[in-house]
């Protein structure tokens, strides 16, 4: 992995290690004898879901862009994945109809 | 008895009517449409194109504002921050921005589905009925109405993106996931420094539910870190070049750093000093990602 992805991983598993706290933290309040507590902390448990479904969702799509090689340095695209299809004909230069 | 409303100039009346459009929110729609447009380009992309797409896209989010503040007039009239508004203050009829707001709206869709495209147009479309018809009544509701308003806040580069390329391709959902997870600190920071009003307004935001802060803080930590990766992805997917990854994490750090002090600090000013590094973010994290873009 090059320096780039390292800090992207980096920053991505702080951001998961932080919410996972919270969440821990959030259960326990909802379990909470105290009604208003309890209903604070469920409430809060969704606001910590939501950037979590976003990255999530933003991975799927990201693997089933690039299908997973957006990892890799080595395969990472430079650019939008484009298909450009040009007849240039046969190898052996004649100039016959390709065959059916 | 009815309201009574104020004779003024016609220079002030027009006036009014661009305080209903709320210019400042509507420069940053057009900005990070703009900027959605610039990444989606292929090659230059078209300066006509841009131009009408800034065009629709901001006479749409002219007419949110407007319709918003129609709706939200006796809300409004109730908090020292907003009740100088056209509307509370009595300049406008009620009805004449009900009008102009159904108008401009309607005009600004048209004009993206016959002028961009209607893709655009349809998330326009969707960006104005989410922020007046779900968010709008949601925020006397609920403290998650911020994170259903933030939606149509995030679509702008979304709605550029498409101008440009007609497609909601993988780029298109990063910058969607950038705007949205910016937006939640810089808000949280707005309705902590005015969460006085906004209980008087009688609007629960998280910070009126939060009278010491802890969970709010909680929250702009946490959004500030979920930003910070997704921030450098345009150069991970290979949109923009390394001199973005390097600014962006400096920016995502600083943004942190201003949010985690805010969450600590708890108060006024620490709240507002975060409000500052949000505005400054994202225009220079936009412009990182329009100088050093790799064309598609």
């Amino acid at each position: 992995m090059d320096v780039q992805t390292s800090l992207f991983w980096i920053t991505g598993v702080a951001f998961f290690a932080v919410q996972l706290g919270i969440l821990l933290l959030l259960m326990r309040q909802g379990r909470s004898p105290d009604a208003e507590t309890a209903a604070y902390g469920r409430l809060e448990i969704v606001w910590t879901l939501v950037p979590a479904s976003l990255i999530a969702a933003l991975a799927l799509m990201l693997g089933g862009f690039t299908r997973g090689s957006w990892t890799d340095p080595e395969q990472r695209p430079t650019a939008a994945p484009g298909l450009s299809l040009r007849w240039t004909g046969p190898e052996d230069g004649s100039t016959e109809e390709p065959r059916r | 008895m009815g309201r009574s409303v104020a004779i003024a100039t016609p220079a002030a009346r027009l006036l009014d009517y661009v305080e209903l459009t709320k210019p400042r929110i509507t420069f940053l729609v057009v900005v990070t449409t703009a900027a959605g447009y610039l990444m989606g380009a292929r090659g230059d992309g078209s300066l006509l194109a841009l131009v009408n797409t800034i065009v629709g896209t901001g006479l749409v989010a002219s007419a949110a504002s407007a319709l918003n503040q129609w709706f939200e007039r006796d809300t409004d009239g109730r908090m020292a921050r907003t009740r100088n508004r056209p509307l509370p203050a009595g300049r406008l009829e009620p009805t004449t921005a009900l009008v102009f707001g159904t108008a401009v709206g309607t005009f600004g869709t048209a004009y993206l589905a016959l002028f961009v495209n209607t893709l655009t147009a349809g998330l326009g479309l969707s960006t104005l009925l989410l922020y007046v018809f779900v968010y709008t009544p949601m925020k006397r509701l609920s403290s998650l109405c911020t994170i259903v308003g933030a939606i149509p806040g995030a679509l702008p580069p979304v709605m550029g993106w498409t101008a440009a390329r007609s497609d909601l391709s993988v780029g298109a959902w990063v910058l969607f996931a950038v705007m949205f997870l910016w937006q939640m600190p810089h808000f949280l920071a707005i309705a902590w420094m005015y969460r006085d009003e906004y209980r008087a307004g009688g609007q629960p935001m998280l910070p009126v539910l939060d009278p010491d802060g802890v969970r709010t803080g909680r929250q702009i930590v946490l959004y500030c870190l979920a930003l910070l990766p997704v921030s450098l992805l345009p150069t991970v997917i290979g949109l923009t070049g390394p001199g973005y990854f390097t600014g962006a994490l400096a920016l995502g750090l600083l943004y942190l750093g201003a949010g985690t002090a805010a969450a600590a600090r708890r108060t006024t000013d620490s709240a507002r000093t975060l409000l500052r590094v949000s505005v400054v973010y994202l225009p220079v994290l936009l412009g990182l990602m329009a100088a050093t873009r790799i064309a598609p």
